[in-house]
Formats: C-alpha cells, sequence, structure tokens
C-alpha cells in the first residue's frame, strides 16, 4: 500500500443501514401543516377575526396648533376637542341668544340677586360620576380660585352657591352682573369632573385625563400629533337647539395637529382630513372649484388693527395715530389678500357685537384727504413738495411690524403704499408671532399689525385697558375716562346697561385712536361634501359646537 | 477588549465637555431671543399678577446663571424639568421618552434606505465606470444632494400620498406604512454623499495590487469584489457613518416637521415657536447625546472592521 497517496476513501454504508423513506415523512409533514391551518382558522374564527366589523364614523380634522392643556381653568385658549369633551351650564344657539345646556331651566332674581339654575336630570361625567348640583357648585368654587384659575374674574360676582337639591342650585350674587350668562356659557366656563381633579390635580387637563359630560370623550391625546375622543355612548342631554338631542352620530372625531400648512392642505387635498379650519385667502378660490369641497364662510369674532406705541413720541398724538385710520384703502385690501372674505372694519368691534354701533362720526372710513388735514393739523405738512410730510426739516417715518404669516405680509405691503401715498415714510419689518408680541410689550415698536379674536367687549379693556400694561396692552395705552366707563360696563346688571357702558368706552378709544382699523376677518372652513350637519357658530370656536348633528355619509 | 473599553471611556469622556457646551449655547440663545414662554400659556384676561405666579412656578424669574444652573444639577440627576406649554407642567423626560422612539425609528429606517442605496450604486458605478449606469447614478446623486429635505418630502407626498394614493400624507394614520416617505426623503437625501463615497472609495481599492492579484490568480470577480474589495472600500464609508448621524438628526427635525411625524424633532420646533425652555434644553441635550453615542459607534464599528485600526 502507498504511504504517499491522498486519495481519501470513503467507507461503504453498513448493509444493515436502513434506507430513507421521504414519501412518508413528506406525508407526515404535509398533515401536520394541515392540521395546524385548520387549527389557527378554527381559533381565528372563535376570536370572531372573520366577522365584518361596522364600519366606524370618523372624523377627521386638522388643527395648526396643540392645546397645552384641558383644565378650562389654567387654558390659555380652548378649541377643538376641548368644546367636544365639556358641556357648559348655558350655551349659545347660532343665532348667539342664550340656551339651555346643562341647566335646564333658570330664574335671574335681580332684587335678590340670585340665579337660580335646574339642572337636567341623569347627567353624568365621562367617569360615571353624577354631573348635579354638587359638582356644579365644586367647580364654580375651584374655577373662582384666584391661586390656579386664570378666568376666576369670570365669577366674581358670585358671592355662594347653594344647593337646593340634586338638580337645583342657587348662586348669590354681589350684583345681578351683566356678563355672568356670557361667562357660564364659554368655554372656559366649562364643568369638570370634581372627582377626577381631585384624584389628580396637577395632572389634570392632560393626556387622557380630561373628564367632562360632553357627546365625546377622551380616548387618546399624543402631544403634537393627535387627540382622539370617542362617542359618549350615554350622552342625551344636548341643548335644545340642537337637532340631535344624543348620543353623536359620529363615532369618533380624530383632531390632527399639523403644524405645516403645506402638509394640511396635502392631507385635505388627499381626503386623509375631512375638515379645514382656518382656510387662508390664497387657498379659496382653488377649494372652491373643487367638487368634493363646500367652502362656509361666517362672521369672525375680530379685527386686523395697525396698533400704535402710545408711549412713544411722535405717536404719543391722537391727531397724528387718527390721521392713519382715514389712510387706509380697505377695500383694496379686501380684494387683493382675502379675495373678498371679510369686511372693512371701521371701528375696533366685530359687526356681531352690538358695541360695535357707535356714533358714525368716529367711525373711520379711506379719505386720503382727511388723513392729510389730520397730518397738518399734528404739524407734518408737504412743505418742499417733494411728496412726503416733515416736521422741522425732519420727515416722517413709520416702522411698521407685522407677524410672518402670509396674509400679514401681504397687508404691511399694501399698507406701506397705502401710508406712503400720503406722505409718510414706511420701514417694514416682519417678525415670528412671539418675538413680536414681546418686543412690542417691551415698547420697542412704533406700530405693529395685529389680529384679535373675542366675542364680547371686554377684548377692549384687555388690550387697552391701563392695568394690561405692558402685555396684553401693548399699545401701553393710558386713559382714565375710558378705564372708568370699562369699570361701569363690569358693573353693570342688564344687558342694556353693559352695551351702553361699552359702547361709550369704544367711543372714547376711538376718539384716542390707538389703533388704525383694517379688516373685520371672517371664519372660513373647507369641509368634504360628505360631511353633513357642519355649521359655522358665530361666537367662533370657543363655545360648545353642535357635533352631535355631524354626520359623515361616505 | 481592554483597548477597546479604554477608547469608549476615553471618548465618553471627552463628550462631556460638547455636551455642555451645546447646552450653554442653546441655553443663552433662547433667553438672547426675545419670546416670552408665559405669554403662550396665560390668557390676556388674567391680570399681571398671574404672569408673575406662573413665571416664578417655572423659575423664569431668577437670574440666567442660576436658572442654568438649576438645569445642570437637575440633569444630571435624570430630571429635565417641566414642559411649559405641551401638556403643560408635564416632565420633559416623559414627553422626550415618548417621542424619541419615532425618531430613532425614522433615524434606523433612513440610514437603512439610504446605505441601501449608496453601497450598490456606488459599487456598480466604480465596476461600470463611465458608462450610461454610473453616469446616471451621479447625475441622481447630484440631484438628491441638491434639493433640500423638506422640498424633497413634499414632493414625494404630492407623488405617492396625493396624486397615486399609495401611502398616507401625515401623522401615523396609516401605521408602519406613515413611515417610508419621511424616511425616503431622509434616505434619499443622504444617498447622494454616501454613494458618490463609495463609488471613489471601491474605484481606489479596484486599481490596488493586492485586486489585480487576486484576478490573476483566477479569482471568480465576484469573490474578488465582494469577499476582498468591498470590505477594504467600505471603511471611509464607515467613517463617514459617524457624520451621517448628524445629518439624520438634523434633517429628522425638518422632516418631522413637514409631514407632521410625532418624533422629537417635532417636538423641540413646536417648543421652540413656543419658547418652552425647558423642553429645548431637554430635547437639545438628548439630541446631542445622540450624536455623539452614533459616532463611538461608528469608531467601534470601523476598528472591527479594520483591525490595523488600533484604539488604545
Amino acid at each position: 500500500m502507498s504511504g504517499t497517496s491522498e486519495e481519501t476513501v470513503r467507507p461503504a454504508p453498513p448493509p444493515s443501514a436502513p434506507k430513507a423513506r421521504p414519501k412518508t415523512k413528506l406525508i407526515w409533514a404535509i398533515v401536520i401543516v394541515v392540521v395546524l391551518i385548520i387549527a389557527a382558522i378554527a381559533g381565528a374564527w372563535a376570536a370572531g377575526v372573520f366577522k365584518k366589523e361596522k364600519e366606524e364614523k370618523v372624523l377627521v380634522i386638522a388643527m395648526a396648533d396643540d392645546i397645552t392643556t384641558m383644565n378650562v381653568s389654567a387654558a390659555n385658549w380652548l378649541f377643538g376637542p376641548a368644546c367636544v369633551i365639556y358641556d357648559t351650564l348655558f350655551t349659545r344657539d347660532l343665532q348667539g341668544g342664550y340656551s339651555d345646556g346643562l341647566v335646564d331651566t333658570w330664574e335671574m332674581d335681580r332684587d335678590n340677586l340670585t340665579l337660580t339654575m335646574h339642572l337636567k336630570e341623569g347627567v353624568k361625567f365621562h367617569d360615571g360620576t353624577p354631573c348635579d348640583a354638587e359638582a356644579i357648585k365644586w367647580n364654580i368654587e375651584y374655577q373662582s380660585n384666584e391661586t390656579w384659575a386664570y378666568s376666576a374674574y369670570m365669577f366674581a360676582s358670585i358671592n355662594e352657591t347653594w344647593v337646593i337639591d340634586d338638580v337645583t342650585l342657587q348662586l348669590n350674587l354681589s350684583y345681578a352682573d351683566a356678563s355672568l350668562m356670557f361667562n357660564l356659557s364659554n368655554i372656559y366656563g366649562a364643568i369638570m369632573s370634581p372627582t377626577a381633579i381631585e384624584a389628580d390635580p396637577e395632572g389634570y387637563g392632560t393626556g387622557t385625563n380630561v373628564v367632562g359630560t360632553g357627546p365625546f370623550k377622551i380616548s387618546e391625546w399624543v402631544p403634537a400629533d393627535h387627540v382622539t375622543v370617542v362617542k359618549n355612548e350615554d350622552y342625551r342631554w344636548a341643548p335644545s337647539w340642537m337637532e340631535n338631542s344624543g348620543p353623536a352620530k359620529l363615532d369618533k372625531i380624530i383632531y390632527r395637529i399639523i403644524p405645516d400648512e403645506s402638509a394640511r392642505f396635502l392631507g385635505y387635498e388627499s381626503g386623509t382630513i375631512d375638515i379645514l379650519m382656518s382656510v387662508p385667502p390664497y387657498k379659496v378660490t382653488d377649494y372652491q372649484a373643487r367638487d368634493d369641497t363646500v367652502i362656509m364662510t361666517g362672521p369672525g369674532q375680530g379685527v386686523f388693527y395697525i396698533e400704535f406705541n402710545c408711549e412713544k413720541a411722535p405717536w404719543d398724538d391722537p391727531t397724528l395715530r387718527k390721521a392713519f385710520g382715514y389712510a387706509i384703502n380697505r377695500t383694496e385690501i379686501l380684494e387683493t389678500v382675502w379675495h373678498g372674505i371679510g369686511s372693512e372694519a371701521w371701528n375696533y368691534l366685530p359687526p356681531i357685537l352690538p358695541e360695535t354701533n357707535v356714533d358714525p362720526a368716529l367711525n373711520f372710513s379711506y379719505d386720503p384727504a382727511m388723513a392729510v388735514d389730520l397730518l397738518d393739523q399734528a404739524g407734518y405738512r408737504d412743505r418742499d413738495a417733494d411728496g412726503w410730510v416733515e416736521k422741522g426739516n425732519q420727515e416722517l417715518t413709520l416702522d411698521l411690524w407685522t407677524a410672518t404669516r402670509g396674509e400679514d405680509i401681504s397687508m404691511g405691503e399694501i399698507l406701506k403704499d397705502q401710508i406712503e401715498a400720503i406722505g409718510v415714510h414706511v420701514e417694514l419689518a416682519h417678525y415670528e408671532d412671539n418675538t413680536l408680541t414681546d418686543m412690542a410689550s417691551a415698547g420697542d415698536q412704533e406700530a405693529c399689525l395685529f389680529k384679535d379674536s373675542w366675542p364680547r367687549a371686554d377684548i377692549l379693556d384687555w388690550l387697552l385697558g391701563s392695568w394690561a400694561i405692558p402685555y396684553p396692552n401693548t399699545a401701553h395705552f393710558s386713559d382714565q375716562t375710558f378705564d372708568d366707563l370699562i369699570a361701569a360696563g363690569y358693573e353693570s346688571t342688564t344687558d342694556e346697561e353693559y352695551t351702553a357702558a361699552m359702547t361709550a368706552a369704544h367711543e372714547r378709544v376711538l376718539e384716542l385712536a390707538p389703533w388704525a382699523p383694517v379688516l373685520y376677518w371672517d371664519q372660513v372652513h373647507a369641509v368634504h361634501e360628505w360631511v353633513t350637519g357642519w355649521t359655522l357658530h358665530p361666537l367662533g370656536q370657543e363655545t360648545v359646537q353642535n357635533l352631535v348633528d355631524v354626520d359623515i355619509e361616505k | 477588549m481592554a483597548d477597546l473599553l479604554s477608547y469608549i471611556i476615553r471618548k465618553m469622556i471627552l463628550a462631556i465637555p460638547v455636551v455642555v457646551a451645546a447646552t450653554v449655547i442653546v441655553f443663552l440663545m433662547l433667553y438672547l431671543t426675545p419670546g416670552d414662554p408665559i405669554k403662550s400659556i396665560v390668557p390676556p384676561r388674567a391680570g399681571p399678577d398671574v404672569y408673575e405666579q406662573v413665571r416664578d412656578k417655572y423659575g423664569l424669574d431668577r437670574p440666567i446663571w442660576e436658572q442654568y444652573g438649576l438645569f445642570v444639577w437637575r440633569a444630571v440627576h435624570g430630571d429635565l424639568g417641566n414642559s411649559i406649554t405641551v401638556w403643560q407642567g408635564t416632565s420633559v423626560s416623559k414627553l422626550i421618552a415618548m417621542k424619541l422612539p419615532n425618531t430613532l425609528m425614522l433615524m434606523g429606517l433612513g440610514l437603512a434606505i439610504s446605505y441601501s442605496i449608496a453601497v450598490p450604486l456606488g459599487v456598480i458605478s466604480a465596476l461600470r465606470q463611465n458608462s450610461w449606469i454610473d453616469r446616471g447614478g451621479m447625475v441622481f446623486t447630484l440631484i438628491a444632494y441638491a434639493m433640500p429635505p423638506f422640498w424633497l418630502g413634499v414632493v414625494f407626498l404630492m407623488i405617492f400620498a396625493v396624486w397615486l394614493n399609495l401611502l398616507p400624507v401625515e401623522g401615523t394614520t396609516g401605521g408602519l406604512g406613515s413611515l417610508i416617505l419621511p424616511a425616503m426623503t431622509l434616505g434619499v437625501g443622504n444617498a447622494a454623499l454616501t454613494t458618490r463615497m463609495m463609488r471613489s472609495s471601491m474605484l481606489e481599492v479596484i486599481k490596488q495590487d493586492y485586486i489585480t492579484q487576486l484576478k490573476s490568480r483566477g479569482l471568480p470577480g465576484r469573490e474578488v469584489i465582494f469577499k476582498h474589495a468591498l470590505k477594504n472600500a467600505l471603511l471611509p464609508v464607515i467613517t463617514v457613518l459617524g457624520l451621517d448621524i448628524g445629518w439624520f438628526v438634523g434633517g429628522s427635525v425638518v422632516v418631522e416637521e413637514v409631514f407632521s411625524w410625532p418624533g422629537i424633532g417635532e417636538l423641540m420646533t413646536s417648543a421652540i415657536y413656543n419658547h418652552d425652555f425647558p423642553l429645548v434644553q431637554g430635547s437639545i441635550l438628548v439630541l446631542a447625546i445622540a450624536v455623539i453615542l452614533g459616532n463611538l459607534m461608528a469608531d467601534i464599528l470601523y476598528a472591527w472592521a479594520d483591525p490595523r485600526v488600533r484604539l488604545g
């Protein structure tokens, strides 16, 4: 045998080794697999996997910003989900009239200064606890506490709350407060579950710890992403002005938070978003041309205005400030920027408020000749015929700042042209919202283009009252007569008194012209055709909405 | 192994001043920029007293140096403070813990897409140098590199979500399908540079003498390329991986905003707009640490791929 061979010798298999039987193995493998499949199918059938689920009716609404908290007493602003999770004691119908909410009937006794409220029966919070007179009393006391409640002033006229029985309570008032019904019908006076708040006072209002009595209850809240609310099956106490007393027709509403405007539009155009609130003017024409879209417009709750820094020379001169109110061609701005949506603003309060009806002589209008005359009265005249007004040797220049929103920039550009047409130079600059507000609070500005929103004349006090300097009174405007008239308005005991006092206050600030009004803005919503029952509330989004009437028919 | 461990420890120690510097810069930028976070949460109807109360609650009335010191002290103990504007008063750590996994998913898939495009395309371009494949690939990289992520994202949305209706437009409504477009946006944008790097690295390697020698020995071409050349050609690409982590972190902030993807980038953008100082500082701290860890992983990967690298 050779020792150098490298050949490998494989041993022969032992003769007794059984041959493999692949066919048997294969058959067994098939049998096992088939048995497993049958078992899986049987299990799935038993678990109801093959049952066709009833298709849910889900409404998707886009929002630009998230809410910071849904604790109504600690919220800066509330709309969207809060307005369907909560109920208020009273509501405002679609004509703006006061109507029932959690309160069914009521009696105001102006002589004895009491408001007796009879609650609807059988109302429960989403956590199952009763929304009875004790719960309402708890809410009023909680929301009156200035330690944590930003809106405590809304309950300032309530001395005491007496519980008569489970569905009856009486408010003892320090005076017959004309603003009380407004405050109790406002989302910032909504009724929250005392049990939920007491269980987690610090955390209430965030996550899923939001408990009301509304037609929808919170299901999920992913911050900066979405809020999902689901139908409250027990809801039967909708206000009488709503067509459906409850429960809601929709199964679920998803409020998607989409800060990027383009993404909101794409979501709407692809059909994944059903409703767009706050449609910018440049999109309105496109959406009106779509077959699947209804553009809904309705009155807004505020005004765009140029606000002057009333502490900074030369803008501390009311005559000078007033001139600019007559230099603005509001028609041009309305047509060019807003495509006709909205209306021209002649004074500081929107048409939905009775206090807008001031002495017509005080309303502003487009009157360049009047503007030039007022400039002349303030000492500014075009002495050298170069087209620019001056006082002494100094030509007048206005630094006008706006926010960085497209519409604001566009309005700023047009305002610049219009103001320069009366001989005043304009330096235009644009800043992000928070920055603009902060700089105005600090008094850095000469004039800013701002927008306000509130369905009550109180807004004049918040923005122009002396107590509010430097914020929110970024105009740094101070006038004792105005403050006194506002105080009289707050002490009014009837709606007529309130309107008279606030109208007088309105007229006073128009005389002193801290603002030059530009436009009354309108609400603009884009709604897909398969959504029915959606309405625009005249008081805007910060009030209970009639989403129980909304349905989807896809 | 001891070398590797000491290398990691040295890197972590060196990272501390980087993280501190990042937080100081962001802190100063936030405080020097006009904007008051309290105005985001307190309504106009509240009185001046309320503003002072809330400012005191969040410690915003203290001197800057004291605020920064408190932030550092708390951060060392794992407390990043409470958000002023998101779920008002909620712990920043909790919010970041909710959002960070979404960002990591986005970055992970984006990286996978990027390298899945870049490595094969770079290799093929190198092997078929000056062919139509090579030239087409280089045109693609040029276009992809030139397009900013926010624009690329909107283009993808228009094509795939609106016109073709294949994928969700935004957010997480489509489950994992919602991740595809934002990840593609990140991945395609990043693939441009990586493709070019892969191509030039591969060209250099295949011209080496040892590759010629392997071919002359009769080894199959596939084996020469994938078993010998590619491993060496990948080394510069692995080095760039560390830089890519930083790119992805920055890119994800923009892409999350476009697609409303609920990650830490979107959270931070909203916090910046609202001057939510604790949330911005906490987010920056976490992202800075993520970038540093990403670079460290890239260094370790490089050492594993190249035994010649001494970590000690």
